[in-house]
Parts: C-alpha cells; structure tokens; sequence
C-alpha cells in the first residue's frame, strides 16, 4: 500500500514524458510554423529551456520516485534525521546556477535583436510603419500612408524643436490611412511599429512571428519584426496571421482578435491607395 | 490518502461527492420560447421610469408571435420586401449568429438589455425604437443595408461595439437581416402597445393594424436607399484658411456649435448638461443621458471619412439632441466642408478656451 506513491509519481513521470511527446509529434498541437525572421532564434530559445528542464524533470522525479519506493514508511523502522550534507548542498546549488547563467548567456543575443534593435530607438532608429493603438477591445492601426511619413511632413504640433512623428498620426490632409483589427504590412521588409494603448494593458501577440509586447498605457513602445520571403507562394497575393492580445484586459479578451494581412511589396502599396481613396470616396 | 480513514477528517470523503452534486444543473439553458415583456415609459410627476403594464404581454403575444415568430423560430412578416433578407443564411440561422456574438449587449429582443449592457456606457442600441444614430441617410430615414454593414465591420469607435471584420460577408449580412427584423419586430410591437392600452380590440383587428404597421416599416426599410445625403458641394482643399473659417463658423451664433462642445471643443458647452430652455438634463431617444462628442479625441463614432462628418453636421445624428444644419447653410454650402475641416484639426490644436473672433492659438500646417 505504501507503494502505491510510488506508483502514483512513476505514473505521473510517465504520463509527464508521453504527453510532451505527444504534443510535439502532433501537427498542430506544437510551436505554429515560423514566419519572421527572429522566430527561429525564439524557438531555439524554448527548446533548450525545455531539454534542460525536461532533463532536471526525468532525472528529478526519477529519484523521487525510486526514494519512494525504497524507503517508504515501514512498521517499526523509524526515520533517520540527516541534517547537513555539505557536498549535496553545493552540487544542487552549483549546478542550477550554472544552467541558469548558461540561459543568461543563450538568451542575451536575441533579446537584444528584438526588443533592443538599433531601429527601434536612439540614433539609428527607423521610421515606424504603423501605430498600433491597442484599445477594449479592438486593434486599431494608423498607417504612415504612400508618403511613408506619418501626417503632414514639418509639422512641430508639441512645440518641442522637432517634427516628432509619433503625434502626428491621422493628421487632417495627410494621407495616413487608419484600419481596425487589420494589421496590412508587406513581405520581407523590416518593420517598426509604435505600439500604444489607448485604456488600459494589452498585448500584441502575433504567434508565427513569436511577437509579443505589451501595451502600457502611457507609453509609445516601439517593436519590429520581418515576415520572411517564403510565406507567400508564388502567385499568392496575401496570406492571413492571427493577432491576439495576450495581457487581461477586461471582459472582451477572449474577443480582442485582429488579423495580419501579410501583402507581397506592390499589393500592400496598391492596399494603401485603395484604403486611401475609400477615405475619400463620399460614397 | 491515509489521513481520511483518521479519526477527525471522515469528513473529507464528502468532499468530492458533494463537487459532483454542485454539478447538477450545469448544461446549456434553454431558449425562452417568447420575449420578455416590454416596459413602457411612465412619467409620474415629472420622473421618468420604466414600467412592465400587467397583462400586457399576454394580450399581443398571440399577434406577435403570428406575424414574427418566436425567438428561435423568427420569421419575416408576410409580403416581406426581398431586399431585407439578403444573406444566404435563413432567419433562424442568423439568430442563432446573433445569439453567439450580439446577444449579451444587445439582449435576445434586441433591447440592449443582455447581461453586459449594465456595464456599458454608451449602452448598447436599443433596436426596439427603429432609430440608428450614424446612417448616410436623411434625419426621417432609415439607414441603408450598408450602414448597418459598415457599422458591424468597422464596430462604432469609443464605444464598446466591437469591429466584427473577421467575420465573412454572408454572416454580417444574416447579422443585417436579424436586426433589421428585430427592429421592424420592435417599431410594431411598440405601436400594438399603445392600441391596446387605449382600448379593447379583439385579435383579429390587433393582428390588421400590426400587420398595417409592419408593412409600412418595411417600406421605410426598403426605400432607405433612395435617401441617401451626397455632399451638396465637392470638398474643398484642406488649408489654413479652410480651418480658420470653419473655427469662425464653429463659434458663431447661428450654429451654436461652442453651446454643446464648447469653446474647446471638449463637449463642455454651456448646453452641454441640461438644456437651457427646458431646464431639463440632455436626453437621447432612448431616455438614456447623452453627452456631446468630445471633439478633441479624434474618435469619430459614425466613421471619420470626412463624408461622415458632412453627413452629421448636414443630418444631425437621429436620436440625439444634435439638430439637423443643413438650413444653416442653405446661402453657402460650401462652409460645412470647413466646419468638418475645423473638427478634423481640432485634435492636433491647442485651442484657446476663450471666445476669440478668427484666428486659432494654433494652427496646421497647409495640407499637400
């Protein structure tokens, strides 16, 4: 009877180990496929963080298992009080922290590429496509428009000095184009966006691009991302992304879908003038 | 597991028997096989509420239910024209895609009553009355086909409705063909009401007049797109100048513009809580409190194409106590378009809170 844990945990190592395999053998059921151009660099990430705590897990729960087996609780044998084992106690403290600088180590070099790319801010920064202005519960993206400058080129609206873009979004008489829930970009370009929120946090979370960033009311956060060459076949003119928002944000979270429409080169720009003249259109 | 069997913890076997029992009455709730009765309003010295009659319900269900049908079997009345029922989906289908997505704000008879609307504000639109705030259409009209569509793709901007541009054409156009029936639906339930609580009538005259009534909505419905507004002139450039003189007209005392959404365009008018000449707080259509748009957000309810806006200052916007223009303007047509210009610049402008005659504390650079 006192076995039974025993089995019990054994069980649940194996139903631990089977289930994971399950998952990544299962099409559908994994990682979605990889279409940006950072998105190999996160699924690397994940894979090495999940061998080495698939490892820690097996060996682990191995033992657990085998301890309790051996040693369980018997009638007239009494436990043993061990206090002290000065080996043990810096083998399972070295050894984590080892692993955990190597993550450290791993991981630097792709945070740094996505979230502290010299496009994003700072002397190098790259003018932003889009503003992407997270609300309840919807998306709403405000393009910079054929010109490629978001509102009226030369405008200082804050009286700072400078023609600062951010605020100058959807300025009247500019051709800046707005969209909800659809996020329209072009292939194989690199891409900045200036995302916003308009109430309270969200998060843009487009899972084939392994993007996500939170929406902090307040703050302008710039992100980017590139959508590689090879998710359009030839011939195919776009191709749709799910977007979700990926931080609680109120009653309609579940509902806060949007969608990326991924253009080839020319069919995005010939999307901007059509949306462009739709504005105009007093139809 | 050892610990149940002790002395003290017997109690703990109950646990899981007892979260099966909690179980019970879990599934799916069954459809209301008709409507909730409809409350009236009733003014009672001056205070307005709202208030189920007794019996009322019993006495038009029959008629209802004969000409529209009950929830989960709607049905168009009879001689219904064609082109409100457009979708590929029959009625019944489209109100079960009304159930899935518009039900829990909007409510089963279209009240905008479901279980979120108290959370709402603005509330969700009350179908009910036949009135439809951002429509292309003049002030006595209804709103076309694609009004209702452009409102369902694109959802109503600083309100809680939601774009539904990932649903596909042919289930926005069953979601049209749904409202659209609740709404006939309402107008002649609400028209049945006031018969009935005027006098006794027996069935059979009850059903003549609802289906009297019907007709004539569904005319109204059908003809909407013959009453379309297009801007009586083309739009002018965007310029200073067109700003400046829509900023002049703005204040001035033949539109009163400044009276509701104030010198700043903040929605802080003088008017813009109580009408001065009642004395009585601003009211929407719907009884509810409204408020004037906030002008320096940039979020544009009825759709921000500029078209829109000519729309709501020449139309006004039905339901609500922003008044119909287009006499304003009768000598120079041309001044909405800077009066819309003016709304446009007034997100990116530091406008100065005291009246002032012609210039702008900050302008816009000339649009290119």
């Amino acid at each position: 009877m006192q076995k039974l844990w025993s089995i019990l945990f054994l069980g649940l190592l194996v139903f631990g180990v089977w289930f994971f395999y399950y998952g990544m053998t299962t099409p559908g059921m994994w990682l979605p496929e990889q279409a940006s151009t950072y998105a190999n660099d996160v699924d690397y990430l994940f894979n090495v963080i999940l061998w080495i705590t698939g490892i820690a897990f097996v060996l682990t729960e191995g033992a657990l298992v085998w301890f309790l087996w051996r040693y369980h609780a018997t009638e007239g044998r009494k436990a043993t009080y061990i206090h002290h084992h000065f080996w043990a106690e810096i083998i399972w403290t070295v050894v984590p922290a080892v692993i955990l600088i190597y993550i450290a180590v791993a991981q630097y070099g792709t945070w740094n590429n996505i979230k502290r790319n010299p496009m994003l801010t700072g002397p190098e920064q790259k003018q932003a496509m889009a503003q992407i202005v997270a609300r309840q519960f919807e998306w709403r993206f405000r393009y910079a428009g054929l010109d490629g400058q978001p509102g009226v080129a030369g405008v200082d609206d804050d009286n700072n000095g400078t023609a600062d873009d951010w605020d100058e979004w959807g300025y009247p008489g500019s051709d800046d184009v707005e969209s909800v829930n659809e996020l329209h970009v072009p292939i194989g370009e690199e891409m900045v966006f200036h995302l916003r929120s308009f109430d309270v946090l969200h998060s843009f979370f487009v899972p084939d691009f392994r993007v996500k960033q939170d929406a902090v009311p307040g703050l302008v956060i710039p992100l980017w991302f590139q959508v590689l060459e090879n998710q359009l076949e030839s011939g195919q003119a776009y191709k749709d992304y799910d977007l979700i928002c990926a931080e609680l944000c109120g009653w309609g979270h579940f509902k806060m879908q949007g969608k990326v429409r991924v253009h080839t080169q020319d069919g995005f720009r010939e999307w901007l003038r059509e949306a462009e003249q739709k504005y105009r259109d007093p139809g | 597991m050892k610990v149940c069997f002790q002395k003290g913890f017997l109690w703990c076997r109950w646990i899981p028997v007892i979260s099966l029992a909690c179980l019970v009455g879990c599934g799916p709730v069954a459809l209301p096989e008709r409507y909730q009765a409809r409350e009236v309003p009733v003014t009672n010295d001056g205070e307005l509420s709202y208030q189920q009659v007794e019996g009322m319900n019993e006495q038009i269900a029959g008629v209802m239910e004969e000409i529209f049908g009950g929830p989960g079997e709607p049905k168009m009345p009879a001689g219904a024209p064609a082109s409100l029922k457009v979708s590929g989906k029959s009625l019944p289908e489209s109100a079960s895609l009304y159930r899935r997505h518009c039900v829990h704000c909007h409510g089963l008879s279209g009240a905008g009553n479901g279980p979120t609307a108290p959370f709402l504000f603005p509330k969700p639109r009350d179908y009910r009355l036949g009135l439809y705030k951002f429509t292309s259409t003049t002030a006595d009209a209804k709103p076309t086909r694609q009004d209702l569509l452009n409102t369902l793709r694109i959802g109503v901007v600083g309100t809680s409705m939601p774009a539904f541009n990932l649903l596909d054409e042919d289930e926005r156009h069953a979601l049209v063909d749904y409202v659209i029936h609740l709404s006939v639906r309402g107008e002649v339930e609400y028209v049945v009401m006031e018969v009935v609580a005027d006098e006794e009538m027996d069935e059979s005259e009850l059903r003549e007049i609802a289906v009297d009534e019907a007709s004539s909505e569904m005319a109204r419905w059908e003809n909407a797109g013959d009453m379309v507004l297009m801007p009586e002139t083309p739009e002018p450039e965007f310029t200073e100048a067109s700003v400046k003189r829509g900023h002049e007209l703005f204040v001035s005392a033949d539109l009163q513009c400044a009276a509701c959404h104030g010198y700043t365009g903040r929605g802080d008018g003088p008017s813009a809580e109580v009408n001065p000449q009642t004395g009585q707080p601003l009211l929407d259509s719907w009884s509810e409190r409204i408020a004037p748009a906030n002008l320096t957000l940039g979020l544009y309810r009825g759709g921000r194409r500029p078209v829109d806006l000519y729309r709501r200052i020449h139309q006004g916007i039905k339901g609500t106590p922003m008044p119909v223009l287009r006499s304003a303007f009768r000598n120079n047509p041309e001044d909405i378009w800077h009066v819309v210009h003016f709304v446009q610049a007034i997100p990116y402008m530091d406008l100065d809170p005291i009246v002032v005659e012609t210039t702008p504390s900050a302008s816009p650079a000339e649009g290119d």
